[in-house]
């Protein structure tokens, strides 16, 4: 069985350092936390299945080998920009690696003489600037961190709690539908988003502290 | 502990020929078997457990489990026996000197053809294969939910009453047979121990561990949570945004509740007993009537 996020959070603030000490469980923790999101974030920068597990492998190789060296402190990166740019850096080499391939080339060159309305990935990769990369790196992140966020929440309300929360919070319909898909009233619907919202917050921060970053604004207030 | 070995297809038992592997769960494979003896049953299931998958050979706790597996197993053939309600056994065959046992059950219904079985073009009709039929999830009606959850829950209770913990109830270990559904995979029945490990995924498993049988009824609600949302299991409690406007909405609603009281963390909050369960899922049907 796989640990369970919340047993994941629970031993993040020694997380790191049995990661640098090697730990197997502490390594096999860390993989599964941050594996959505380095994934999630290759795949979102336009790469395929096999090469977004790629950089997944070579950014563990790459934490692996360099996080004894990590030290986290104020006038140095916090972890969590320290391994953006490892995810960063191992998107780029992907595409470092496809413009070097022949093969590869020659493939974007066939499909883009097939369909000239669209731009080869090869072409592609000087239009990805940093910005853009540091942007969409730092969506999966901010998006990996709410659902952490949102699954250690489901745990800690009910489930007629959770399940306004998210036909209200989440997928956006109004109290109004909500109420009718849950036969409770409009008023008790927002007294439920409200609760749970509360409690995705408060796990947002606890995150936060823990991966050594400012608290995030949270959640917007559920009363629309 | 290691992986389940696989018995070679021409390891034939007597009175049987072996015809393809049909599936597989933590301690063996199983096999579509036809039988020479029997015109009342031409094709059984013939499942392989290997006495490496407990352990390595000497491991004194490999030989335990494997051991207690092979007890929980002839247990529960005698009580399966008396009940409608629960997969039976045929026959259970020793092997030891070879590293194995096997045991021959019911086969389950076609996927397309029921009993009609095409033994090479055969699917078992799993409740997991129901749900993806047509090669993209699906829910089925309320009604339906509500019958096969409540046939579940009778097996459930027969087999908690006799002693026993399934500890891996999942829409794959359910299967149809002419018609029933029956939990199938049934190799970690040892009576309410954790001798056994089980390969239950960690979304249908209890926060407090899957060797109870209060555990079981956990994983009981999240496979009916499937079964009514047609979600799967990771997007647990969620509902569709359309439910509203299904036609059984409100049989939904009495069922989500069900789905609640079974799913909670917090045990004092659960259903005690399969009984307690299987009387409100009966409430909900004879409301319906």
């Amino acid at each position: 069985m796989k640990h369970s996020a919340a047993d994941t959070l629970k031993t993040r603030p020694t997380l790191l350092s049995k990661v640098r000490r090697g730990d197997e469980d502490g390594w096999s923790r860390f993989y599964e936390f941050y594996e959505d999101f380095i994934y999630s974030a290759a795949r979102g920068a336009g790469l395929s299945h096999e090469e977004a597990r790629d950089v997944l492998q070579e950014t563990m190789i790459t934490v692996q080998n360099y996080v004894a060296g990590f030290v986290a402190d104020e006038t140095r990166a916090r972890f969590r920009t320290w391994l953006k740019r490892i995810v960063q850096s191992r998107i780029a080499d992907q595409y470092r690696r496809k413009r070097r391939n022949p093969l590869e080339r020659a493939a974007d060159a066939n499909h883009a003489a097939s369909d000239e309305s669209v731009t080869s990935k090869t072409d592609q990769i000087p239009n990805l600037n940093e910005i853009e990369l540091d942007r969409l790196v730092d969506g999966k992140l901010e998006q990996a961190i709410l659902d952490e966020a949102r699954r250690l929440a489901k745990e800690r309300v009910s489930m007629e709690q959770y399940q306004a929360y998210d036909l209200f919070a989440v997928q956006q319909l109004s109290a109004a539908d909500v109420a009718a898909s849950l036969r409770i009233s409009a008023v008790t619907v927002r007294v439920r988003a409200f609760r749970v919202r509360r409690v995705v917050n408060r796990e947002l921060r606890r995150i936060a502290r823990m991966l050594q970053q400012p608290s995030p604004a949270g959640e917007k207030s559920g009363i629309r | 502990m290691q992986a389940a070995s696989k018995i070679p297809p021409q390891h034939h038992e007597a009175g049987y020929d072996c015809i393809k592997e049909i599936g597989s769960g933590g301690y063996g494979y199983v096999y579509l078997l036809s039988s020479k003896q029997s015109s009342s049953q031409p094709y059984v299931a013939g499942k392989f457990v290997h006495r490496h998958a407990f352990g390595f050979p000497g491991d004194p706790a490999g030989g335990e489990g494997y051991k207690r597996a092979l007890e929980g197993l002839q247990n529960f053939r005698s009580v399966s026996i008396e009940s409608e309600y629960l997969l039976r056994i045929f026959e259970v065959r020793e092997r030891h000197e070879e590293g194995y046992f096997c045991y021959m059950m019911e086969l389950a219904d076609d996927i397309e053809s029921g009993r009609d079985v095409n033994a090479h073009a055969y699917k078992p009709r799993t409740l997991k294969n129901e749900l993806e039929r047509s090669g993209q999830r699906r829910r089925l009606p309320a009604k339906q939910c509500i019958d096969t959850a409540i046939v579940l829950a009778r097996g459930l209770q027969v087999l908690h009453e006799s002693g026993f913990t399934h500890r891996d109830v999942r829409p794959s270990n359910i299967i149809f047979v002419d018609g029933v559904p029956k939990l199938a995979d049934i190799d970690l029945l040892a009576g309410n121990d954790a001798a056994l490990a089980s390969y239950i995924p960690k979304d249908y498993a209890a926060p407090e561990g899957c060797h109870s049988n209060r555990a079981d009824i956990f994983s009981l609600g999240k496979t009916i949570y499937e079964m009514c949302t047609g979600l799967s299991v990771k997007s647990y409690p969620c509902l569709p945004p359309d439910i509203r406007h299904w036609d059984d909405h409100r049989m939904m609603l009495d069922i989500n509740r069900i789905i609640a009281k079974s799913c909670a963390r917090d045990l004092r909050k659960r259903y005690g007993s399969a009984r307690e369960m299987l009387s409100d899922l009966e409430g909900i049907s004879q409301k319906d009537r």
